[in-house]
């Protein structure tokens, strides 16, 4: 999906959806299945992959005191796999545009800034993980219990530092609140079809919701 | 022991990298333009990358360490302490090396790029390795620092040292001259008769060279002593 706005509507109504009910996950899925990557690969990283086995850990206890850990699973993979994809289909200033698109210069500006800051600071994250883990190969003992302690030390540390920086950087450019921003959307009609069927999918799951209920 | 790379092809985006190189043990300076290569080659011979195609293959080598550009890649501990550690050194013998005693509990990042390039050298030193490969080490230290790394680095006794940089002054004595021409990489032979073909030689060595005097290697006393040389 090209338009950044559709994008963000597709993942919320699908991710509701998801959550909603299973038939909503399933659907989530196979729209997920359907609509093509938009940059390269769209199957789920490593990243997503980790937080599966927590989820995978969570659904077994339910499942076995009783409760129903495989529905929990599957609306879980549904809501996981679409905030991946969304993730890795982001490009940077997106979220800005749409934060002004829906909220103005004012709100709407200082709502995107923060947003596209938190974006920028997951992928420098990733950066830092990444030249640490090589850094840790090169020194010898790897991964363990602490030297991962002592790695998410160092990744908090030096993000509070990033954003220390950062302010700073804004302050001494003037920045007090709001800003001006023109963004321009061109949604192709296959971007229009992809959120429609996602609302669909919202509206089924749903309905669903209300009969269980 | 050797390092070999055999039909060893690397592709980023539209950049390709290609060599086919033995490294045997002594002192290997590669040099190269910014964004020949040098970097994504030092990654592929320390084994941290794959090559799409051919092989890297280490014979007799049981221990690699490579010192990436950026000294900040290494950094893996909150403090300076933390990080001396995290190599399984003593940090009161570092701290006295590289003059940072009192700063113990500062932030790595904390320090200037300088101090902090001084700190990771040390670290990487203070072991043996059969192969040590360092990528551009003698960026953000100055003409004294240099000198001393220079002479540290004649003097460590690693297996094979494979020196990547674009430096054109402060050179160790060395064995093997290789160049890296647009990401192929290329073997210009050993020293000192490898410098008449070294088309990116330094100007002061180029200087040298051009008024006939060819230095028996490529150290600053090396250049000053062909430089000073009487003819016939």
């Amino acid at each position: 999906m090209q338009d950044p706005r559709l994008r963000l509507f597709s993942v919320f109504t699908l991710s509701l959806a998801a959550f909603a009910s299973d038939t909503g996950a399933i659907l989530a899925l196979l729209w997920w299945a359907a609509v093509p990557p938009r940059h390269g690969k769209s199957i789920p990283g490593r990243a997503t992959c980790a937080i599966w086995i927590m989820v995978l850990a969570v659904a077994a206890g339910i499942q076995v005191t009783g409760g129903n850990g495989l529905s929990y699973l599957l609306r879980m993979t549904a809501v996981l796999i679409i905030a991946g994809w969304a993730y890795r289909g982001q490009r940077g200033g997106e979220v800005l545009d749409v934060a002004v698109w829906a909220g103005g210069r004012h709100a709407g500006f200082e709502t995107g800034l923060l947003a596209e800051l938190a974006v920028q600071t997951l992928r420098l994250m990733e950066q830092d993980i990444a030249h640490m883990k090589n850094a840790l190969r090169l020194k010898g003992p790897g991964w363990g219990v602490s030297s991962a302690l002592s790695v998410a030390q160092t990744l908090l540390i030096t993000q509070l530092h990033r954003s220390e920086d950062q302010a700073l950087i804004l302050a001494r450019r003037g920045y007090r609140h709001g800003g001006t921003l023109c963004p321009a959307f061109a949604p192709p009609w296959t971007d229009k079809i992809a959120a429609l069927c996602a609302f669909s999918i919202l509206l089924v799951a749903l309905g669903q919701f209300v009969i269980f209920l | 022991m050797r390092l070999i790379c055999s039909g060893v092809r690397r592709r980023t985006g539209t950049f390709q990298l290609s060599a086919d190189a033995v490294f045997t043990p002594g002192m290997h300076l590669v040099t190269g333009r910014v964004g020949s290569g040098k970097s994504s080659l030092s990654r592929l011979l320390a084994g941290l990358e794959h090559p799409d195609a051919g092989i890297v293959r280490a014979e007799g080598i049981s221990r690699t360490m490579l010192s990436m550009q950026f000294p900040e890649y290494h950094v893996t501990a909150p403090t300076v302490t933390g990080e001396i550690r995290s190599w399984g050194l003593s940090p009161d013998v570092i701290l006295h090396e590289t003059g940072l005693a009192g700063r113990e509990n500062d932030h790595p990042l904390h320090l200037s790029r300088g101090e902090l390039k001084r700190l990771h050298l040390a670290c990487v030193l203070a072991t043996q390795y059969d192969v040590l490969i360092l990528d551009e080490p003698f960026s953000a230290l100055d003409c004294i620092r240099k000198e001393r790394l220079c002479r540290r680095l004649e003097t460590a006794g690693n297996g094979i040292t494979i020196i990547l940089t674009h430096e054109p002054l402060w050179l160790p004595k060395t064995d093997m001259l290789w160049e890296m021409d647009a990401g192929t990489l290329r073997s210009l032979g050993r020293i000192p008769e490898a410098l008449l073909s070294w088309a990116d030689a330094p100007r002061p060595i180029r200087t040298v060279i051009d008024r006939g005097n060819l230095p028996r290697n490529i150290t600053p006393a090396d250049i000053r002593e062909a430089r000073c040389r009487t003819r016939g």
